[in-house]
């Protein structure tokens, strides 16, 4: 029993709903819940603990209702509204449950990845046991210190140069003065920002600044760390640094449990995965195998229609309603493409928007990413002033080989902020097909097919491969480049 | 690549330690020991207060010094002179009598502000980490602090300049400034932990300060006030403190029957600000 790191009970929580949250409750509940709490429990049955449960009232009856709240499922009270709907149910919608009787034990040691959709609980169950925020029901029990990495950079100030925010960040996530100066060459060694350590961290690149607030929390050195996706961030060489300084993390006996999208990164770095689901467990056990029946399930969600998906991310308002994809120049959708032919992709948007930027990135089974596609960095021309309601990406030519894919997409503004955000947004099927006359049957080894040309000879130089290679054969050209060119 | 040293866990936690999360009661104490651990977070959020504030101005932390001055210079003028207040406090020069109660009525002002919006403030830091909560109304408290020692050097220039007289009372000044202290806690921290829900208090605090100003003898002694009612005014917990300030400053004498009322004020301020940021803290991650 005492070699369990974390314990964790029929764990569960609920959230009020809406921006309302706090408006919502008057002095006169605040002053109604004090006076309450001075009586004391004794007069109240208790539906349970949060403060997030208290119900303002509902009507003179004054009886507490059991809260049978919809499970798992994120009800706007806008379409409550519109349905016309009584109070009372209104203000049972407006509760959902992130988390639902989760139990798991986690023995010392253990590296586990927790997995799901946006809005499967992941984060939530990271909050509680990083005791940023309270279970409605249930408990846990955490054995040794909890080093907790919900975000990179809090606690960075921008004004402060490096070594000041070294300090704070480390204070921040729970380390003393002694202790942080004992590991401030090791920090600023990692993150390799020695040149720049008294420069302020806003005229720092994104990639420095967390870098920086990685090495820090990596340093932290506690007995369970807890990471909420920090590896979305950072460049490939940095990413991988960061897993391996993770392993050498949990090698030491420590316990890291660790949120990630990143499906590689999770089959390379856990034992174990586990994969949330509107709030429960869903699957639990070897992370290979975990991973394998979460990208099924993906798969199966990219036939949901868009507009119905709740496990989105993103600001709002606007939503991605569908997304669509075309082979060649017919007009009906398809969710099969081929090698060697055109696609176009086409995102509609729920409402215009002004400077909206879309990025889609296409993953393949085993969750390793691709391609990416952003219209930021590939667009044509700045499109800023248009209010634009449909998103259209051609792709001349896929060089891909047969196999399915997953696309996830995102609509951002100008500041990068995600408005929406969804995970296996389609699956998309690419068949056998032909590249540059030649075909590319199914089974291909590899993902990616360059173009390019053989030639066999005596010994005299062939002529130079860019040459050839721009007359003779059809090549991938980015659609920006393309115009800029004409 | 660096190596992880596995001794030297100078953990805020101990190593074995078994922390239980459960659904919290109405109630979650606020545990000292934890706060103690946690004291270097207090010093560095309180000195990140300080560094930032001053960074990329022209004038820097003469900023401080300044904005005391500049109130004590129009006011004596627009006061002093045009309205005949400088009449109204005797002997007492009216800039130096308006100094040395506009200091501690800055401070009281700055804190109270500063802790109000340090939780909404630091809403990104709240949400994604865990600490005592109570670090962040208690570390913007610093930044006022500075600036009014600053301030204070002022004040003591002019006690010289002025050749205003001391006495042995200078001495218990700083048990007036830990009575002002004591208020601005408990009135900082209880804010700190309303405004997280109702971000009405962002309008209340300054409204409610420009009057409280007015009600608390800083412009004019509090001998102004009628005697029969000068027990209204001393029910002002600043009313005693900042008199008995001004009073220590200028060697005029305390009212320690009037201090005495600001201390008790300010303990009872401190155990009802601690009580409802008890009462509140608990979801704050969730609303702020």
């Amino acid at each position: 029993m005492s070699n369990q790191a974390i314990q964790i009970e029929n764990l569960s929580k609920r959230y009020r709903l809406g921006q309302g949250v706090a408006m919502e409750r008057t002095f006169r509940e605040l002053i109604q819940e004090s006076i309450g709490a001075a009586v004391g429990k004794l007069r109240r049955p208790r539906v349970s603990g949060g403060v997030e449960d208290t119900e303002p009232g509902n009507g003179a009856a004054g009886g507490i209702e059991p809260l049978e709240p919809p499970e798992g499922v994120i009800e706007t009270g806008r379409t409550e509204k519109a349905a016309g709907k009584s109070a009372e149910s209104e203000s049972r919608s407006r509760h959902f449950w992130a988390l639902r009787e989760v139990s798991l034990d986690i023995p010392q040691g253990q590296v586990v990845g927790i997995i799901g959709r946006n809005g499967a609980g992941k984060s939530t169950l990271l909050k509680v046991l990083s005791r940023i925020t309270d279970p409605t029901e249930g408990r846990a029990l955490i054995r040794g210190r909890v080093g907790s990495l919900l975000e990179v950079g809090t606690g960075f100030h921008p004004e402060l140069t490096g070594r000041e925010n070294v300090y704070l960040n480390g204070a921040v996530l729970g380390m003393t003065r002694r202790e942080i100066a004992a590991k401030f060459d090791d920090i600023v060694a990692f993150a390799q920002i020695e040149r720049f350590l008294d420069t302020p961290v806003k005229r720092y690149s994104s990639g420095m600044y967390v870098r920086l607030a990685f090495a820090v929390a990596a340093h932290l050195e506690p007995e369970i760390l807890i990471v909420d996706e920090v590896l979305a961030v950072g460049d490939a060489a940095f990413q991988a640094r960061c897993l391996g300084k993770m392993k050498a993390v949990a090698g030491q006996g420590r316990t890291v449990l660790f949120v990630s999208h990143n499906m590689a990164a999770v089959q390379q770095l856990c034992d174990r995965a586990v994969h949330l689901d509107a709030g429960r467990v869903i699957a639990d056990g070897p992370a290979q195998q975990v991973v394998g029946s979460y990208l099924d399930s993906l798969r199966q969600r990219g036939t949901l229609r868009l507009a119905e998906r709740k496990d989105r991310g993103g600001t709002g308002p606007q939503r991605i309603i569908d997304a669509a994809a075309y082979l060649d120049a017919h007009d009906t959708p398809t969710t099969v493409l081929a090698v060697g032919r055109s696609a176009r992709l086409v995102f509609a948007l729920s409402e215009p928007m002004r400077e909206a930027e879309l990025v889609f990135a296409l993953y393949d089974v085993h969750g390793h990413l691709i391609a990416d596609f952003d219209s930021r960095q590939f667009a044509a021309a700045d499109h800023h002033d248009t209010p634009t309601s449909r998103v259209i990406c051609d792709i001349p030519q896929l060089t891909l080989t047969p196999g399915t894919y997953r696309l996830n997409v995102a609509l951002l503004d100008r500041q990068r902020v995600a408005i929406d955000h969804v995970e296996g947004a389609m699956t998309l099927r690419i068949e056998d097909g032909t590249l540059a006359g030649r075909a590319v049957p199914h089974g291909t080894r590899g993902v990616a097919l360059l173009p390019h040309q053989w030639n066999f000879t005596r010994g005299e130089a062939a002529p130079s491969a860019a040459d050839q290679i721009a007359d003779d054969l059809p090549i991938l050209t980015l659609p920006g480049n393309e115009r800029h060119a004409a | 690549m660096s190596t992880i040293a596995t001794s030297n866990l100078a953990a805020p936690t101990p190593a074995t330690a078994l922390t239980v999360l459960k659904p919290s009661r109405l109630w979650s104490p606020i545990d000292p020991a934890e706060l103690w651990r946690y004291r270097d977070l207090l010093w560095i959020l309180a000195k990140r207060d300080i560094q930032v504030r001053y960074k990329q101005t022209a004038l820097g932390a003469i900023w401080a010094l300044l904005q005391p001055l500049v109130t004590m210079g129009v006011m004596s003028l627009v006061l002093g002179r045009f309205l005949g207040a400088a009449q109204m406090v005797g002997d007492i020069p009216y800039p130096l009598f308006l100094l040395a109660g506009l200091l501690p009525w800055m401070f009281f002002a700055a804190s109270v502000t500063a802790a109000s919006t340090s939780l909404v403030g630091n809403a990104a830091m709240v949400q994604k980490v865990y600490f005592p909560r109570l670090i962040v109304p208690l570390a913007a408290l610093g930044a006022p602090m500075i600036d009014a020692l600053v301030a204070f050097g002022a004040l003591v220039l002019m006690v010289v300049v002025y050749q205003s007289p001391t006495n042995i009372e200078v001495l218990l000044l700083p048990l007036i400034a830990l009575t002002l202290l004591l208020i601005a806690a408990g009135i900082g921290i209880a804010l700190a932990a309303l405004t997280v829900s109702y971000r009405d208090f962002r309008f209340v605090v300054p409204f409610a300060l420009q009057v409280w100003f007015f009600i608390t003898p800083v412009i004019l002694p509090a001998r102004v006030v009628p005697t029969q009612w000068r027990w209204l005014l001393n029910l002002n917990p600043l009313a005693g403190v900042i008199s008995a300030f001004r009073a220590a400053a200028l060697g005029t004498g305390i009212d320690y029957a009037a201090w005495g009322v600001s201390v008790v004020a300010g303990l009872l301020l401190l155990a009802a600000g601690l009580l409802s940021f008890s009462a509140m803290q608990r979801r704050f991650a969730d609303v702020v």
